[in-house]
């Protein structure tokens, strides 16, 4: 309640900068061709900490948002990150998640499916795929990408939070009380 | 505290603002495939550009030390026989070009003689790339001119090594570039040594494919593939890339070949997009 008090728009602000880091800055540090998703990593650290209902709808608006601004047909980034966000608000209060590596590995595991799903939307729409190329050469590159990005945001706001009587970056408490609350 | 919770579930409304959200954005993409260029959406993403023009002149400005650490990850993967090998093809290309430039020359007389007036006099505006593609499916680039210099979708546009690509949508100050290399591109070409004719297309991954090249024509890896200019909206002559590799099996009707293109999407900061040759302006 103090955190919704105080921030009521804190994921709001964060997704405007990544939608504007998106816009900006993503495709001048592409490597390879495969362009980190800023909006995914937003979308799933913001679902690790948001309840289910607002998490579907800032992953819908989020993925518009991402289809807007990409030359890609409008609609497979929303369907995408509404589904992505529903999946991971739901794990979010899963046994272990306080833990550090428990973190990550959901952080990595969503990235990852949240990249597939994309393929997989991309494909049924039209785009003619050889799936294991693309699976290799785009989906695991843009994952380790993404991970690499969503997992420094995630220790950094982590830290931000730990002097709150936290013992570090693997300390206590959800990550809904550690991330930024909605 | 529990009866807080009882009250959070029975009010759930996730799963159904899912389904209203999934089924929003199954609209939008059936209204995107079928409304054509001058639909709602398509006007919308328009503004969008226009928006998002001014960010990314400023990120491509702000992260140029960023990019230039792109391709250096990009060139890691060269071994010191692969620039040996540039080295050696760089000397070749330079002897080549002196060639071709006394040949240019040859050529002006003889298409003067002739009176040829498709010797790739191209009227052109030059522009400079603002930004890449936005996601990692979509091969494009934005470039800082649009429909206030006289660009308007369709318009092909080539680098300094041979063809990029057409642009897609115009905004007054910019425009995006869909790539040769994007999925959705198609372009008819010729095989320059057997004139044999195919469609080039791109995909996902930005792999080129050489289609509809019959199992009795011989194409060899090093060929090099020009536009034949058919369909009207590239200009016959441009150069677009060389065969990498060829292959078939007995059962196959036409042979899969895989192209490189000569611009890399890296390697250009300036383009020229072809607004038409100077024997049509007269």
């Amino acid at each position: 309640m103090n955190g919704r008090s105080r921030l009521p728009a804190f994921p709001l602000i964060m997704l405007l900068v990544a939608l504007v880091a998106q816009v900006a800055l993503a495709p001048n540090v592409a490597i390879g061709g495969v362009v980190p998703s800023l909006m995914l990593c937003f979308v799933v650290l913001n679902s690790l900490s948001s309840e289910r209902l607002p998490a579907t709808l800032y992953g819908f608006f989020a993925g518009l948002l991402y289809d807007l601004v990409s030359v890609a047909p409008i609609g497979p980034g929303a369907l995408t990150l509404c589904i992505v966000a529903f999946l991971v608000s739901n794990i979010r209060e899963m046994p272990g998640l306080q833990f550090l590596p428990m973190q990550v590995l959901a952080v990595v595991v969503s990235l990852l499916v949240g990249e597939l799903i994309y393929a997989i939307v991309m494909s049924v729409i039209g785009y003619e795929l050889d799936f294991l190329y693309s699976l290799l050469t785009i989906v695991l590159p843009a994952t380790v990408f993404d991970s690499v990005i969503a997992v420094l945001i995630l220790l950094i706001s982590k830290r931000r939070k730990a002097p709150k009587g936290g013992t570090g970056l693997a300390g206590s408490g959800s990550l809904k009380d550690r991330l930024p609350p909605i | 505290m529990p009866l807080e919770q009882h009250k959070q579930v029975g009010k759930d409304r996730s799963l159904p603002v899912l389904v209203v959200c999934c089924l929003l954005s199954l609209v939008a993409i059936t209204v995107w495939v079928r409304e054509g260029d001058g639909g709602v959406l398509h006007k919308i993403r328009s503004g969008a550009s226009v928006l998002t023009a001014p960010l990314q002149t400023a990120g491509s400005f702000i992260a140029a030390p960023l990019r230039g650490m792109g391709s250096s990850f990009d060139n890691m993967s060269l071994s010191t026989d692969d620039i040996s090998a540039m080295r050696a093809e760089n000397e070749r290309l330079r002897s080549d070009n002196i060639r071709l430039q006394e040949y240019e020359l040859e050529n002006e007389k003889l298409s003067a003689l002739l009176d040829i007036s498709d010797a790739y006099h191209l009227q052109s505006v030059g522009a400079r790339v603002i930004s890449q593609g936005t996601d990692s499916w979509d091969r494009s680039i934005t470039i800082n001119k649009g429909t206030n210099d006289g660009l308007h979708a369709g318009l092909p546009v080539i680098s300094a090594n041979g063809l990029i690509g057409q642009i897609e949508a115009s905004g007054p100050t910019s425009s995006v570039v869909r790539l040769i290399a994007d999925e959705r591109s198609g372009l008819a070409v010729f095989i320059q040594s057997t004139r044999a004719e195919g469609i080039l297309e791109g995909s996902p991954d930005g792999t080129l494919y050489l289609r509809y090249i019959a199992m009795n024509v011989d194409v060899s890896p090093g060929e090099t593939l020009i536009t034949s200019g058919a369909g009207g909206v590239y200009p016959k002559g441009i150069p677009v890339g060389t065969v990498l590799s060829v292959d078939f099996k007995p059962s196959d009707v036409y042979k899969t070949i895989v192209v490189q293109q000569l611009s890399r999407a890296q390697s250009f900061e300036e383009v020229l997009v072809i607004t038409g040759s100077e024997g049509s302006a007269q």
